[in-house]
This record gives C-alpha cells, sequence and structure tokens, in this order.
C-alpha cells in the first residue's frame, strides 16, 4: 500500500486495512413471520378408480420458512451479510440455511431474508425447532443513521480509505472471522433410502457430507459458533406408483366390464442447508422446501387392456402432466394458500431426480455471537 | 499480545484484536442473471476466498444455478454454466448473483 493503515496478526495476515470496505455489526435481523410452502396435492378420480392416499407421504414434512428483514442506508447498499447463530449443535440439531435474500419492494433499502429450518416429526404431525437468530453485518457506508451511533463512547480508533470514506470503526464492532472452509460439494442427491412404502414413500434426507474447520485458539463452544454458509445447491427427488383394477358393473342392459389404472408422482424440491455437528464440523445435506404428490387415473369400459395402457401412458408422461398440476397450482384455494404463506407460487418441480449447484463452492466463515451480544 | 492490534472500549472490554480474527473483506460484486461478468481490480492478497450468494431467488419452477467463478490476480470472473444453456445456446436459467471476496 502506498498509504494508509494496515494491522496485522501473528501470522502477517491483513486483518485491518483503511483501503477495505470492513464490515461491522449492524444488530439482529429483525425477525418477522414463520411458513412453510403449502402441501401441493390433486388429482382426478375416475368412477371406479382406487380414492386411497390422496394425500402427501409423511415424511414429506416441509420445513419452515423464517422471515427476517434488514435495514440499510442507501440504493446502493450490498445485501447484509448475515451469520446464522443456530438454536442448536450436534448430531441432531436441525439444519438451516438462508434461502432468499431479496430487496423488500414495499420499503426501500429494506432486505428481506428467509431462513430454511427443517422440521421434525411427520407431515400430518409435525414438530418445529426454535429459530435461529441472524446476525447481520454491513459496510460503514451504507449503515443508517441508528446502526453508525456509538452512544457515548468516545474511545477507539477509525481509519477512512482514500476518498475519505470511513472503513472501520472500532466502536461498532466489526466483523471477526474467526475461521473459514469450503464445502466443496453437496450430496448429489437428498436421499437415498428405500423408495417404496405403498401410499408413504421415502423422502427423509438421508445423505449429509461433513467439513472439518478450525478456529483461531479461543474458540472451542460449538454453542458459540455461527456461520455464513449460503444455500446454493438443491435437489429435486420423486417417486412414482401406479396401480388397477377391473370389474363388472351390473346395469341390467347397460352392464358392461370397465378396468381402470392410476400413476402417481410424490416428489420433494430439498434446498441445502448446515449445521454444527461439534465445534469442529461443520455438515452440509439438505432440507424439504416443498412437497408435492399428484396423480392421473384413466377408465375404459370398452377394453380392459386399453385401460391399463391409458394409464401406462399416463406413467411414462407425467412431465408433460405436469402442465395439469401448473393449471392446479393457479386455482383459487392453491393461490390463496402462496398468498397467505408469502412464498412464491409454483410446482416446485423444475427438474427430475437430480440436483443443480451442488459442486458449486460454499465457503462458510465462521464468528462467534458473544462478540456481538 | 506480543505485537499487533487491539482495541477496548472505555469500561476496557476488548473490541477487536488481530488475533482473534482471520479474513477481511476486500470486495463486492454482482453478477447480472443470465450474463458472464469480469471483475478487475480485485486486490491481491496471499490467501483469498470468495463467496457468493443467489439474489431474490425462491422460485418454484426454474432451474437456479448460480454463476461459476474463477478469482486470478486481480480479476474475478463470472459465468454462467454451460448446463444452464437452453436449447438455443443462450445463456439462461441462471440467477443474479452476489460475490463477496474475503483476504488476508
Amino acid at each position: 500500500m502506498a498509504f494508509g493503515l494496515q494491522f496485522k496478526n501473528a501470522a502477517a495476515d491483513i486483518i485491518v486495512d483503511s483501503e477495505f470496505p470492513h464490515y461491522h455489526f449492524i444488530g439482529k435481523a429483525t425477525y418477522v413471520s414463520t411458513m412453510q410452502v403449502p402441501d401441493l396435492v390433486d388429482g382426478n378420480n375416475t368412477a371406479h378408480s382406487t380414492t386411497a392416499g390422496q394425500y402427501l407421504s409423511s415424511s414429506q414434512v416441509n420445513g419452515d420458512i423464517i422471515k427476517y428483514q434488514v435495514d440499510t442506508a442507501n440504493s446502493s447498499a450490498p445485501p447484509p451479510m448475515c451469520f446464522i447463530k443456530p438454536s442448536a449443535t450436534g448430531a441432531n440439531a436441525p439444519r438451516c440455511a438462508i434461502v432468499l435474500t431479496e430487496q423488500d419492494t414495499n420499503t426501500t433499502y429494506r432486505w428481506n431474508i428467509w431462513v430454511l429450518q427443517e422440521r421434525g416429526g411427520t407431515h400430518s404431525s409435525p414438530t418445529s425447532y426454535t429459530r435461529p437468530d441472524l446476525y447481520c453485518f454491513s459496510p460503514l457506508t451504507h449503515m443508517t443513521a441508528g446502526q453508525r451511533d456509538v452512544g457515548s463512547e468516545t474511545l477507539g480508533v477509525a481509519t477512512f480509505n482514500s476518498s475519505g470514506a470511513k472503513t472501520y470503526d472500532s466502536r461498532l464492532k466489526p466483523l471477526k472471522v474467526v475461521g473459514a472452509g469450503v464445502a466443496t460439494s453437496a450430496p448429489a442427491v437428498a436421499r437415498t433410502g428405500a423408495k417404496a412404502n405403498s401410499w408413504e414413500p421415502y423422502f427423509t434426507v438421508d445423505t449429509a457430507t461433513d467439513y472439518a474447520f478450525s478456529t483461531s485458539t479461543t474458540e472451542s463452544n460449538a454453542t458459540d459458533l455461527m456461520f455464513y454458509a449460503p444455500s446454493l445447491a438443491h435437489s429435486c427427488q420423486e417417486h412414482q406408483e401406479s396401480t388397477d383394477g377391473e370389474g363388472f358393473q351390473a346395469r341390467g342392459y347397460s352392464s358392461y366390464f370397465y378396468a381402470w389404472g392410476r400413476a402417481d408422482l410424490w416428489y420433494c424440491f430439498y434446498r441445502n442447508t448446515f449445521r454444527f455437528t461439534s465445534s469442529t464440523n461443520f455438515q452440509s445435506s439438505y432440507s424439504i422446501y416443498a412437497s408435492g404428490h399428484f396423480w392421473k387415473s384413466a377408465e375404459d369400459a370398452s377394453s380392459i387392456f386399453a385401460a391399463i395402457a391409458a394409464a401406462a401412458l399416463a406413467f411414462v408422461t407425467f412431465g408433460a402432466s405436469l402442465i395439469v398440476a401448473g393449471a392446479f397450482i393457479a386455482t383459487a384455494a392453491i393461490t390463496a394458500a402462496f398468498t397467505s404463506s408469502g412464498t412464491a407460487s409454483g410446482t416446485y418441480y423444475p427438474y427430475t431426480d437430480d440436483s443443480r449447484n451442488r459442486l458449486e463452492d460454499v465457503t462458510f466463515l465462521l464468528s462467534k455471537a458473544s462478540y456481538y451480544d | 499480545m506480543a505485537f499487533g492490534y487491539e482495541s477496548r472500549d472505555s469500561n476496557g472490554n476488548l473490541v477487536h484484536s488481530t488475533e482473534d480474527s482471520s479474513y477481511t473483506l476486500l470486495g463486492t460484486y454482482t453478477a447480472n442473471a443470465n450474463t458472464d461478468h469480469t471483475f478487475t481490480g480485485v486486490p491481491v492478497m496471499p490467501t483469498r476466498v470468495v463467496t457468493k450468494i443467489m439474489l431474490n431467488q425462491v422460485n418454484g419452477d426454474d432451474e437456479a444455478y448460480v454463476h461459476q467463478h474463477s478469482l486470478s490476480g486481480s480479476t474475478l470472473t463470472a459465468t454462467v454454466p454451460a448446463a444452464a444453456y437452453d436449447d438455443g445456446n443462450n445463456r439462461a436459467n441462471t440467477v443474479q448473483t452476489f460475490f463477496m471476496v474475503f483476504g488476508k
């Protein structure tokens, strides 16, 4: 550097440089509400087709979408950097991650931050976990007047860049990154377990990848750690079943034989989520964001085999039949459900049995909540 | 501490120390949806890491690819993944991506 000020640690790492826009603590994000994506369930029945199993599988438990808001000072402010302070750590802690960062359309300079946190239990009896706290950071030049307020504190150090903008102020709790690591890949899929169980296909997440990390010597308490690790990867997995039957409908001279067939499609849309399993291990996995179950029934009275063939056709063309699902999404009831939940409407079936972004490195940065409490 | 920097508030409480922190922010960059970008002037440090987030994205019906990136010298390159191209070989299906580069 030609001029300015740098502070280095014992390893000669540059910790403060007056030219860089250091992040400072702007407070915890304001909790707004907790929602879930509404259940996506629909299908058609014929006169004789089975009506069994017309619900989500018990393992299709959508996670909580926990909504927060953070204010910044101006339109050029970058999105706030939000560290998740989990409500629990360990092998059974709920996985969570930030899944949405967007500017609010109603309030100027406000950011909406959504956290997806898995739920336990079953679809009919889900259990939520305590929501995490978000510790948020922003450069000094984008902090609101309230966030920049140092009260009566007069002691400290401030640096300014070559343009005269303040870049560091020790009175405003600069971000301290106590460790970092790279989650080089999310699991290829969210669940690998047995798929079929009649009307209860298996969607519970059963894959995870562990990443060891180290922190500076003073940090060893996992319950005090918080992480910054955006959710990039997502996965969509499905299960299909088909069933059929036949019979005789007595109707005097109009009696007839019939056959029916039904094809079912269950699926879940997962997002990459994380948890601390210990003070030295960061785990990457998935949580269910949305769940669907659609079915298609067909019946034929002219030929048993024709009906079964129709059902088989339905089975193999389920991708196309999502147009039908899309039409269902547009119905008044489900539109209202999406509006009520404040989540984006859609089928949440963007692709079949695959994942996206899973090989994109997720750099996770670690800090300590007690620095800012 | 033998050397380095630490600051304390008027009550003597430690606020910041070069001993309890590692990375510092070098810069932020935003890549627009479905567009390749080359950002220059990224400060060079011996060790750097890049984080990225998808902006404005939780949509139920798109594939939501995130930009791939590479950092070399003072240049950060963000590209639309080949898998995200549409049938007409156009850049598609990729969300707006916000990058932060940290270093030490």
